[in-house]
């Protein structure tokens, strides 16, 4: 326990970034074709931010994360270039059994959908006692009292440890999937959509919770989601996803108040219902996601956007800095 | 928990009411009359037409089947016609060899069929996935009795490596333990593979490998349980199979037990003994099927919470769990 934390010391003087993102390309590889699911992502994280990860459904953000644990489906899914540094380590190149003393250590994740996220038969302790044992150097009794104290930290009384998934509810249920998450004090959380499957009050609850985690442990965090006010609140970061690839991304004050904003980003926030304006329907962005198999070239997003050019449909268009903020367009700004 | 159990176990009673009625309607109007197969073709029409008046044949159906029940309730089940004897005490005499050979069976067929269809799941499409794929579909598919003769045929008659029939040595097992455990080892691969590949794809085995688990742990612990559960439900049944197979198995192999006995009894007409030997055998598959259930709830704790009423509306009332 204390070498660990003498080495995450070390580290932190090292390494200023937790996570270095370069060119990252992600695919599926299915019988007779490819997906393109991340198309050369880069982006770095401080330690202790928090960056909110938001895009439609489809948009890669989940793949994004499988592919920093390196759980990728085995069969199909493959990481086809780039790098990954997690604390200064290549986690691309990193062999399975070292990469298995990160996940669920260093690196955590919070799964989507907390109903089939916990194994059925086995208990809630159990659960959760079996990353505690696989990762601290504790006794029985250690372990054990790691597994109250993880549980009580995410409002669950000690003593339902012996009871059953099945035997609590949805919002209960991800408290858990937290819990397995937190039980190793991770340096780098990755939450994916962790408040998607549960209801609005629910939803507060485990966002209160997440915060106060990030106040004590000083944990970096990845924060997928879809729901813009969500990330308006908890994230330093923003950065927008779109067919696998960032279209923009800043400080949370930068994509909010910024007078520069990308078209995607733009219509994503158009979407979204205001109370103070009146208005019979909402707005959608026009058009649906392309098909990640067979993605349009240029600029992806050009089929859907309002402001379409020329150049659009056939270049590329590269990052345009604006201090911490990026914008991936042609349009002038 | 005991309550279930009771439930379960008075259930048996319109089960072997049932059973009872069917054997004994079959046996009644089937053509010929126990004493003809008693006596056989050198008896007179007179000592045959006095036997079977001696054996009640004559009286109407019902009283006769009503006489069988309410001796039976009282634990008379009667005397089997062949020997005079009463009927259990052939049947628990012949019993030890046929359970010998199905549990003989049934044990090999789970230390086969688990680890094999596992590593099939595991390593899906590989040439080891294939080649058992191909081969327990052609073992669920063939007849057990074309097993068994082609069995016969190739290790008896051609090799001389095995005894054709009986039950001497330890190499007279090996044939009939065989043809009863290979069609249903077949059953158990497919299983296992199947429920595997459903099991390794689910939420909470990726929940499991993100936990930094090595894949052994994942494999067998989160993985293998959960896969196990209607493998289980497929070994009971394969169970109960057994013994109705041990019926075919016995009279190809000659093998003195329960199934033969059965056979034997149904020839002569013996309508006290092949009712008996029937009762029986259903009763075992009953309480095998309820041993499985009783398992099952162990196994899954989201069955045992069922099972046992009282906390389940407290509880349990998360439908999607």
């Amino acid at each position: 326990m204390d070498n660990r934390m003498a080495e995450e010391n070390k580290n932190i003087e090292e390494n200023k970034n937790i996570l270095e993102i370069k060119d990252l390309v992600v695919e599926y590889h299915t019988d007779n074709e490819i997906v393109h699911a991340v198309n050369g992502i880069s982006f770095s994280l401080e330690k202790g931010k928090t960056l909110g990860l938001v895009g439609e459904t489809g948009a890669g953000k989940t793949t994004l994360a499988l592919s920093l644990m390196k759980l990728l489906p085995k069969v199909t899914g493959r990481i086809a270039g780039g790098s990954i540094l997690f604390d200064g380590k290549d986690l691309i190149g990193m062999p399975e059994h070292e990469m298995r003393l990160i996940r669920g250590n260093l690196m955590t994740m919070i799964f989507q959908d907390p109903m089939t996220s916990l194994n059925p038969v086995l208990t809630v302790g159990e659960q959760i006692a079996e990353v505690v044992e696989q990762h601290m150097k504790l006794d029985k009794k250690g372990v054990q009292d790691r597994v109250d104290e993880i549980l009580q930290l995410v409002g669950i009384p000690a003593e339902r440890k012996h009871e059953y998934p099945h035997q609590f509810s949805g919002g209960m249920k991800q408290r858990i999937v937290i819990a397995i998450a937190l039980a190793c004090d991770p340096q780098l959380l990755l939450a994916d959509e962790p408040t998607t499957a549960l209801d609005v009050t629910i939803q507060s609850q485990i966002l209160d919770m997440m915060e106060e985690l990030k106040q004590k442990l000083n944990t970096t965090i990845i924060f997928i989601t879809h729901d813009l006010g969500v990330v308006a609140e908890f994230c330093d970061y923003v950065a927008v996803m779109y067919a696998g690839e960032i279209v923009e991304m800043g400080t949370a004050q930068d994509i909010y108040e910024g007078d520069k904003r990308h078209p995607y980003t733009v219509g994503l926030f158009e979407s979204v219902p205001n109370l103070e304006v009146e208005s019979d329907r909402l707005k959608p962005v026009d058009g649906l996601m392309p098909d990640p198999v067979d993605l349009p070239t240029g600029c992806k997003f050009h089929p859907r956007c309002p402001h379409c050019m020329d150049i659009c449909r056939t270049q590329v268009p590269e990052d345009k800095v604006f201090g911490t903020h990026r914008i991936k367009c042609h349009l002038d700004f | 928990m005991l309550k279930y159990i009771v439930k379960r176990v008075l259930l048996l009673i319109p089960v072997l009411i049932g059973v009872s009625f069917i054997v004994f309607t079959i046996m009644s109007f089937t053509p010929g009359d126990p004493a003809t197969a008693i006596l056989g073709n050198g008896a007179t029409k007179e000592e045959i037409q006095q036997l079977n008046e001696e054996l009640g044949y004559y009286d109407p159906f019902f009283e006769r089947y009503f006489d069988y029940v309410i001796n039976a309730v009282q634990g008379d089940f009667g005397d089997s016609y062949r020997t005079g004897e009463p009927v259990f005490g052939e049947i628990f005499s012949r019993f030890p060899t046929t359970i010998k050979l199905a549990v003989l069976a049934i044990v090999l067929a789970v230390v086969i069929g688990i680890p094999i269809g596992m590593l099939s799941a595991i390593k899906q499409y590989s040439v080891f996935d294939v080649v058992s794929t191909v081969i327990s579909m052609f073992m669920t598919s063939v007849p057990q009795f074309w097993l068994a003769l082609m069995g016969m045929l190739i290790f008896s008659v051609q090799l001389h490596l095995l005894p054709s029939t009986g039950l001497d040595t330890w190499q007279s097992y090996i044939m009939p333990v065989f043809t009863l455990c290979l069609p249903c080892a077949a059953n158990i691969i497919r299983l296992t593979r199947s429920s595997m590949l459903e099991t390794i794809r689910q939420d909470y085995v990726r929940t499991a490998r993100a936990k930094g688990l090595p894949e052994r742990v994942v494999i067998w612990k989160h993985a293998f349980r959960n896969a196990l559960l209607p493998v289980i439900t497929v070994i009971g049944i394969n169970f109960g199979y057994q013994l109705g197979g041990a019926v075919l198995i016995e009279s190809i192999f000659g093998i003195p037990g329960v199934g033969m006995l059965t056979v034997n009894s149904i020839r002569q007409k013996d309508i006290p003994q092949t009712t008996a030997s029937i009762l029986f055998l259903a009763f075992i598959y009953v309480v095998i099927m309820l041993v499985v259930d009783v398992l099952y709830a162990y196994i899954d704790p989201r069955l045992k919470s069922k099972i046992i009423k009282s906390r389940v509306k407290v509880v349990g009332s998360d439908k999607k769990a």
